[in-house]
């Protein structure tokens, strides 16, 4: 009764409700916001759901001790299945641990517990006069811890940069068991930038029990622009044009004919129905640097054939813009049973003709695409609308998606821009990388994780675990003497 | 499988006489002169290199610039030193993208010209980047002042190829402003000193050159009226791009000033017409307890300003000065700068400069101000008046003196061990340098 033991232990640390294993309380704990289809759904044998980080800690020495493998989980709102619990054992919930342990506005930090939830530290801070800048589109309710794993992205990434750039330090359970503090406030600490490691690592080499945060002071001010523009070349062009002009926008946003339609059958958001695309624009700074600014887009814009540029000139209007963006996926169930969302980059000036692109496998499969995307910085969002009760649909789904990624690959770009590869698109690795590529990574997990237990089967291709490294070494010498491996 | 039956590796004893070589009494690290020293001139020969070192149990070490290889511990070991500086293609610069990939030979000036011609800029601080190589700069992994704008240059590197010590190019991210591929490799290098691979190439994400800068500056009779200006602004919606504070001494280098003053002095980067507000703006808000406030009022005055606040940051090996940084932040700086005067207090011409736009402290001193018995004592003290500390620069004989130029091992070291036993496992790269004297 290795199991009955197991159970007793973890009660000891996390008291009785902070555990689970009904059948029943663990059904939520199956999946995350990946397409069950494509991630899979699987069930952790506990939850538990620790309050601090000593808690963590020995849950993970005790994981060891049974050799029992580790999966930890925000508030599940990843998107490409990195909280699954692939192989059953133990899901670490953090979604207790949501204190705003520490806030600094002069050295312009915070530390927060993981599990506390995005928009929360905003909402605490703004009146101060201070922001946590990633805004992933699930910022009110995804965790900051989630954030720290998949090194989330969001709409003013264009200008404030992704997750990474805005955690100076963690406090991590590694899987050694060691509760250690990587990096700090004062930036540079010597030796190797372990904190930079462990973010995006989506759980596999630690699990973050406290994360120091950057606070960026709010803009003195903001302007919101709309414009609507007869196609997507054209508001592609103008997206080009900003960029060229060297303005770098808070958010450069773009939506198609097929979002706008979602967003104003759902919210009202404003957006004319008859634009091809639609750009919202978002400038921040010093006041005078935003009116300059301003000035030099609108005319940009104009000279793009945008039908007219939207200026919001209140709280209520910008909010009501960026809500339609922001609420884009949600507002598809107006169109789609089922959408599958797919997270590609590109570097920005391919963007023109990726939208094409996407465009004909749009019509080669027959599926309908729409297109809501950060357009600034060349990440895409093609939503494949479908219904999963339809034979044969799903496949068509994949099989589209998979030629979206060629694609964008080809074209220098990547297969994930923000959402993180999980378990949904480990196997595309091979696109980016070639084998020794991915045994250097693979070293990486290994040096930290050598028995495999943390989040096992997220981020590294199939075959690429422990005491595989050699043998990817050995493919990689064969395929250089043009013998391919399967 | 017939192995590797076309690579047959040659030591590096058996290639030497073949390879462009350099004369060994320009590279010294720490005193320490190597037997040889290679200039590689394509990566394929720069792997050469690195199989015949590890065939031959051999200790190399990177060369950039050399502008930095003050920092570090003295190596372990150092038979050979590898020049990087003639693989310095820049290999892609898309101007659209706002992208770039440039071989780590390529010097920041360089890149900067070109950058310009299409109003682009790689907003990185150094010393002496007419010098300093962009490869350098990332193993060293320091941010000069513009990190308050800008943020680091690790947050500008999107991608990076590495030589493994098996001679073996690997590649971490992309040449995508946003990726969240696989691991992200780069961030293993950056500060690394080449002790886990030696980079060969990096992809960088560049931003629009600012149209136009200002630099005001405000002189104050003492560090507790210049921390209350930096903190004023700092913590307004100025925007400013970089903020530091001088002491006298350093005022005097920066700014050939005959008066002796505690200096802010703040950047200013915006378009043309916003940024003369700007400028006069941070004046208001230093103005008051100010002895002189003064605005370099064009953007080449602006730059040159700060060139040269940039030189008392220079990393480059001293027989003469002692150069140490500390970990602050901007609401420590004062104490943390009140403790290092108080430490030094019998040296002469102490130069502090505090850059309250990233929480570091940079003092030089003339090394005759301390000798080897008593240099564990000072550091010891200094090190307890930051979060962390690292000595710069210093003459080898006061850095043998002292157990790790970078303090105190730091907790999960036993992380940085695993990863060195994975990535050198045979400590061929710059053996002994890194934190923990790994």
């Amino acid at each position: 009764m290795a199991s009955q033991q197991l159970r007793e232990r973890l009660v000891s640390i996390v008291g009785p409700d902070g555990l689970l294993d009904d059948p029943y309380d663990l059904l939520v704990y199956e999946y995350d916001a990946s397409d069950e289809a494509i991630a899979g759904s699987h069930q952790p044998d506990f939850v538990v759901l620790p309050t601090t980080s000593e808690q963590v800690a020995e849950v993970v020495r005790i994981a060891r001790e049974f050799n029992v493998v580790v999966t930890p989980r925000g508030a599940g709102t990843g998107l490409a299945g990195g909280a699954i619990a692939s192989q059953g054992g133990i899901m670490v919930v953090l979604t207790r641990m949501t204190k705003i342990l520490e806030v600094n506005y002069l050295d312009r930090y915070a530390v927060v517990e993981p599990g506390l939830i995005n928009l929360d530290l905003s909402v605490k801070t703004s009146p101060d006069g201070y922001f946590f800048a990633p805004d992933p589109s699930s910022q009110k309710a995804c965790t900051i811890g989630g954030n720290v794993a998949n090194n989330s992205g969001g709409p003013h990434c264009l200008k404030y940069g992704v997750t990474s750039n805005h955690i100076l330090g963690l406090e991590v359970v590694l899987p050694s068991g060691e509760l250690i503090w990587v990096g700090g406030s004062a930036p540079e600490t010597p030796g190797y930038d372990l904190t930079g490691v462990m973010v995006g690592s989506e759980g596999t080499i630690g699990i973050v029990t406290k994360a120091m945060v950057r606070l960026t002071r709010n803009p003195e001010d903001i302007n919101v622009l709309m414009a609507p523009f007869p196609t997507i070349e054209s508001a592609s062009g103008a997206v080009s044009s900003i960029i060229a002009a060297g303005i770098l926008p808070a958010a450069l946003e773009m939506m198609d004919a097929l979002t706008i339609e979602a967003v104003e059958t759902a919210f009202n958001a404003g957006y004319p129905r008859d634009a091809g695309a639609v750009l919202l624009i978002e400038i921040d700074g010093l006041r005078e640097a935003v009116a300059e600014s301003t000035e030099e887009i609108v005319t940009i814009c104009k000279q793009h054939d945008a039908k007219e540029v939207r200026v919001a000139t209140s709280q209520a209007e910008r909010d009501l813009f960026w809500q339609g963006r922001k609420a884009a996926f949600g507002a598809m169930g107006r169109l789609t049973k089922n959408y599958y969302l797919q997270d590609t980059v590109v570097p920005r000036t391919k963007l023109p003709q990726t939208l094409k692109r996407v465009d004909e496998i749009s019509r080669d499969y027959d599926l309908k695409i729409a297109n809501v995307f950060h357009a600034g910085d060349g990440n895409l969002h093609p939503l494949i609308l479908f219904d999963r009760y339809k034979p044969g649909d799903l496949e068509k789904v994949l099989n589209a998606g998979t030629e979206m990624l060629h694609y964008c690959v080809d074209v220098g770009g990547a297969i994930s821009g923000e959402h993180g590869i999980g378990l949904e698109k480990k196997d595309h690795l091979t696109m980016m990388y070639s084998t020794d590529d991915l045994a250097a990574m693979a070293g990486l997990k290994q040096s930290f994780d050598p028995t495999q237990y943390f989040n096992p089967d997220k981020v590294l291709p199939s075959g690429s675990g422990c005491g595989e490294i050699d043998s990817l070494k050995e493919h990689a010498r064969w395929e250089k003497m043009g013998i391919h491996v399967v | 499988m017939s192995s590797d039956a076309d690579t047959v590796i040659r030591t590096f004893s058996e290639l030497v006489d073949e390879l462009p070589q350099r004369e060994t009494g320009e590279y010294l690290v720490d005193s320490i002169q190597p037997g040889h020293v290679v200039r590689p001139e394509s990566v394929d020969q720069l792997a050469e290199v690195i199989r015949g070192v590890r065939a031959d149990r051999l200790a190399a070490v990177p060369w950039g610039g050399g502008t930095q290889m003050g920092v570090g511990n003295p190596p372990a070991r150092y038979d050979v030193g590898i020049d990087l500086s003639a693989i310095n293609d820049v290999l892609r610069y898309d101007a659209d993208d706002m992208t770039m990939s440039v071989q780590a030979g390529c010097r920041l000036a360089d890149l900067n010209q070109m950058l310009g011609e299409h109003r682009q800029v790689l907003p990185v601080d150094a010393a002496l980047p007419e010098r300093a190589t962009i490869g350098g700069l990332t193993a060293v992994g320091s941010s000069g002042p513009r990190r308050l704008g800008y943020g680091p240059l690790r947050d500008l590197i999107i991608g990076m190829s590495v030589m493994s010590t098996d001679g073996v190019v690997t590649k971490g991210g992309g040449q995508v402003v946003k990726n969240v591929t696989g691991f992200d490799m780069m961030r293993l290098h950056h500060g690394a000193l080449g002790s886990l691979g030696i980079i060969v190439s990096m992809n960088l994400k560049i931003i629009p050159k600012p149209q136009s800068e200002r630099t005001v500056i405000a002189l104050f009779d003492s560090l507790d009226d210049a921390d209350q200006a930096a903190r004023e602004v700092l913590q307004s919606q100025l925007g400013v791009t970089a903020l530091v504070v001088t002491n006298p001494e350093a005022t005097r280098e920066a700014t050939d000033s005959a008066r002796s003053n505690w200096a802010i002095s703040v950047r200013c980067e915006a378009p043309p017409s916003a940024v003369v507000r700007q400028a006069e703006r941070v004046q208001e808000y230093v103005a008051s307890n100010a002895q002189d406030v003064t605005t370099e009022d064009s953007t080449d005055a602006s730059q040159e300003r700060w060139n040269r606040i940039g030189k008392a940051l220079e990393q480059r090996p001293a027989q003469e000065d002692v150069s140490i940084r500390l970990g602050s932040t901007a609401s420590k700086l004062r104490a943390t700068a009140g403790s290092v005067a108080h430490t030094l207090a019998g040296a002469e011409d102490v130069r502090l400069t505090l850059d309250y736009g990233s929480g570091l402290l940079y003092t030089r001193f003339p090394a005759r101000a301390v000798n080897e018995s008593e240099f564990q004592v000072v550091f010891d003290q200094l090190s307890g008046a930051g979060d962390h500390i690292t000595v710069s620069t210093a003459p080898a004989n006061l850095k043998q003196s002292i157990q790790d130029v970078f303090g105190a091992t730091p907790a999960g070291f036993s992380a940085l061990e695993s990863l060195k036993e994975t990535f050198d496992p045979d400590r061929i790269l710059s053996p002994g340098r890194t934190i923990g004297k790994l």
